[in-house]
């Protein structure tokens, strides 16, 4: 009697030899690379890097969708294995490599969640986001500063501070432990097409703590440089910083959007070289004018879905074409980046703060939900959303390893460790919010 | 190919790029580009090729010219020239195959690029040689080099160039791959075995044809198919400039396994990354141009490439219309001059494998003389109508 082929264990096996032959072919790269003695170029490691991530971790995110969980853990646990701290198939030199790709991702991601944040639909809800946000980014804020100012002597941080140092610095852990991830959620959304009020409050909210997030760093760290003595407030001019920051970022995207709106409606080809060359210009043109490519690039997705919605609705291909090759590659190179051997110094203290995290982030949900009079089935589950930590969050720990690198170091260890536990375990809680909420799929429909 | 029987020749006709020239796909670009077509306009073909166009923009932005694109910039660009060198040789395997009754045109035009290559490496040896313009690198080396940039021809779209002369043009581009193959690894990597490099390059291809076959055509939709066919390439790309080994044969060998193999990756291949092709050429012309250098050494040497390629292709021209049995060799030769991009993608992998002195002289000088291979093609007498 003959036998029909399983197509899935067909397609299993199918996909299991392509990883085993990128990565069979990566390793030899690299090995006979180095046995004739010249060192590649930093060109071709790139290269190799991004072919070798694209193939790996697009196979492994589609292998975890199939068992239900979110292809960005995929992603990063393919980063995590490969990468220079364990299996060594994608070298510390291809990391850095990947690191490339960071700007543009974060701008793109932004982007993406500007486009997807309707002011029409949202403006009736919008003092009840407000109170929501207030509440699950002050709330925890301030029970983490409690925690960790109480908790100081046992924390591997910086146990040489006193006083006003001392809290200026619990300050800044607290704000960076608190802080929420719109890059994952935008991918968790994207990948599982998910549309509805949870998906939306979560957005909103997580793009909200994102502003307050920026603003809030650029505020606590002129304090902690006040209270260390390394520059006075007055000399710094902390808010023409602040605003330039915020209201120039602002600006900048929204001219940049408005431009790109008018190539989208006067042009309208090569939709995705575009949109991949607007989100370039954002990341590089951000960074070099001291603007938030984060927030420049969502003010522009903002200002292309509500002043032009049907030219935003013709850049669905392009997003769906664009974003997935830079997503798969900004998360397997997080992935790969993170320091596997710090992570194990720091279990306890990582793992004493996430609890704390994620306790005061759900007690600051419900608090928040009966406050605010948001619908209470949708309340349920935003804590879920929140706890995925990710990129803004270590670029802006590696600012202050950066600037004070006798106790920033031991603070951008713990923030890793913090974002390399939640990068892995956020998307999961937010895939299964959003199944139990039955908007997985929707963007579809 | 499992979208019916149809020739991909049909499915693709000319060079997309002039394509696109010709039926206004790109009317900004057209616009701009009209003017230097006058004479294509007014039947006095060949037509300037975007080649000389995009050479000499990547000059103006490189570190020569407005340094908008400087040595950073250049140096972030790397990654997508190993990538587009690649793809640049998948497209070459995808339409290598001969169709039925192409065999002698096939033998015409590695031929003519046989004549070519032997015509422009000969010539330019001797002036190396007198000259003494390299440090380190071998002149018999370095002349090979220059001899297989200047043979690939692209299919020029002017009136009065038919399909045969298109075709032919298209089938030029096999020989200078293969040999290449064995060329690069002898010229980065001089204690391989040049015929190790070559069985390598052929494995690696084969290896990520494979790696491709197996994914691309049952991706879920067609992102995830986009990300797998850009990995593969990617892979191919990186593979081959890690090593020292030719992308371009990997892909080529990539390509042609894709069209033979059961299944539909060579159509798949061909529908996703065809859109791309324009944008690859462009980018690989700019970086060429940009790293053009100012050493009268460069000039000479790409004016000296530029005549003898020239002289190179109208012998090959001669030669091959006597294979193929062509009435009008002059019109053969006028639809070769052309210059392909596969000789600038050639250029700048030897200068990504071993970025010295010696060979960025070379592939300045290769860049020069193909951007000056155009202008150079209006001395051919006009041809009224290949048909005729």
């Amino acid at each position: 009697m003959a036998v029909a082929p399983d197509p899935v264990r067909g397609g299993l096996i199918r996909r299991g030899l392509a990883l085993l032959i990128a990565l069979g072919l990566a390793a030899w790269a690299r090995g006979y690379g180095e046995l004739g003695g010249a060192l590649p170029a930093a060109g071709a490691v790139a290269a190799l890097a991004l072919g070798v991530t694209l193939l790996g971790a697009t196979l492994l995110g589609a292998l975890f969708e199939r068992a239900r969980l979110p292809r960005v853990t995929g992603y990063l646990l393919f980063g995590l294995a490969c990468g220079p701290y364990a299996w060594d198939i994608v070298s510390r030199e291809m990391a850095q490599q990947l690191q490339l790709v960071n700007g543009l991702a974060v701008a793109l991601i932004a982007f993406v969640a500007g486009l997807e944040i309707d002011w029409r639909e949202l403006r009736p809800r919008a003092g009840t986001l407000a109170r929501m946000g207030l509440a699950v980014v002050a709330l925890p804020a301030a029970a983490l500063f409690v925690f960790t100012w109480l908790a100081w002597p046992w924390l591997p941080l910086a146990a040489e501070l006193h006083g006003s140092a001392r809290a200026a610095v619990a300050a800044m852990v607290a704000l960076l432990a608190v802080s929420f991830s719109p890059t994952i959620t935008v991918a968790v959304m994207a990948e599982s097409r998910a549309r509805g009020p949870l998906a939306e409050t979560v957005l909103a909210l997580v793009v909200l703590a994102d502003l307050a997030l920026v603003v809030g760093f650029v505020l606590v760290l002129q304090a902690v440089r006040a209270a260390l003595g390394a520059a006075h407030l007055e000399e710094v001019g902390v808010m023409p910083l602040v605003s330039w920051e915020l209201f120039g970022s602002l600006a900048f995207g929204g001219v940049v959007g408005g431009l790109f709106a008018l190539y989208v409606r006067f042009v309208g080809r090569e939709l995705t070289l575009a949109l991949l060359a607007l989100c370039a210009t954002l990341a590089v043109l951000g960074v070099r004018f001291q603007f938030e490519p984060l927030l420049a690039a969502l003010a522009a997705g903002l200002v292309l879905r509500n002043l032009a919605p049907t030219l935003g609705q013709r850049l669905h291909t392009a997003v769906d074409h664009s974003s997935l090759p830079v997503l798969v590659v900004f998360f397997a190179a997080s992935g790969a980046a993170l320091r596997l051997d710090a992570f194990v110094q720091l279990i306890p203290a990582v793992l004493a703060l996430a609890v704390v995290r994620a306790a005061v982030v759900w007690q600051a949900c419900r608090w928040g939900t009966a406050w605010s009079g948001l619908e209470p089935a949708v309340g349920a589950g935003v804590w879920r959303g929140l706890v995925s930590q990710a990129g803004v969050t270590l670029g802006l720990a590696a600012v202050v390893a950066g600037e004070f690198p006798s106790w920033g170091e031991r603070v951008q260890a713990v923030v890793i460790g913090l974002v390399a536990l939640h990068q892995v375990v956020g998307p999961v809680l937010f895939r299964r919010a959003l199944e139990q909420a039955g908007e997985v799929g929707r963007a579809e429909a | 190919m499992s979208e019916g029987a149809s020739d991909p020749i049909d499915e693709l006709g000319v060079d997309p790029i002039d394509a696109a020239l010709e039926t206004g796909r790109v009317p900004l670009l057209s616009r701009l580009t009209a003017p230097l077509r006058t004479r294509a306009a007014l039947g006095l073909e060949p037509a300037l090729a975007p080649v000389t166009l995009f050479v000499g923009l990547g000059l103006a932005l490189g570190p020569v010219g407005l340094g908008a694109l400087g040595e950073g910039g250049l140096a972030r660009l790397e990654p997508a020239i190993a990538i587009a060198t690649a793809a640049l040789g998948v497209f070459a395997g995808l339409e290598l195959l001969p169709h039925r009754g192409e065999r002698r045109l096939f033998a015409a035009a590695s031929l003519e690029a046989l004549v070519t290559f032997a015509v422009v490496a000969a010539a330019t040896g001797f002036l190396l040689l007198r000259w003494q313009l390299l440090s380190g690198l071998g002149v018999g080396l370095a002349a090979l080099v220059l001899g297989l940039a200047a043979a690939p021809s692209s299919a020029a779209a002017a009136p009065g160039i038919g399909p045969r002369e298109s075709r032919l043009a298209d089938l030029d581009d096999a020989l200078p791959i293969v040999v290449g193959a064995v060329v690069l690894p002898a010229v980065c990597r001089p204690a391989t075995p040049p015929l190790e490099g070559f069985v390598l390059t052929a494995a690696l291809g084969l290896a990520a044809a494979v790696c491709g076959w197996l994914l691309l055509e049952h991706a879920r939709h067609s992102a995830e198919r986009a990300v797998f066919l850009l990995g593969t390439i990617a892979l191919l790309g990186g593979a081959s400039a890690s090593l020292g080994l030719s992308a371009l044969l990997a892909g080529l060998v990539a390509g042609l396994s894709w069209r033979l193999a059961p299944g539909g990756a060579d159509v798949v291949a061909r529908r996703d990354l065809g859109p791309y092709q324009h944008v690859l050429v462009v980018l690989l012309l700019i970086v060429a141009g940009a790293g053009i250098g100012t050493e009268p050494a460069v000039l000479a040497l790409g004016v000296a490439f530029a005549f003898f390629r020239l002289t190179g292709k109208v012998l090959g021209a001669y030669a091959a219309a006597r294979v193929v049995a062509h009435p009008r060799p002059s019109t053969l030769a006028t639809g070769l001059l052309s210059p392909g991009v596969m000789g600038v993608a050639f250029a700048l992998a030897v200068h990504g494998a071993r970025p010295d002195a010696d060979v960025a002289l070379l592939s300045g000088a290769a860049a020069v003389g193909i951007a000056l291979s155009e202008p150079l093609s209006w001395l051919s007498p006009p041809t009224r109508s290949a048909a005729a």
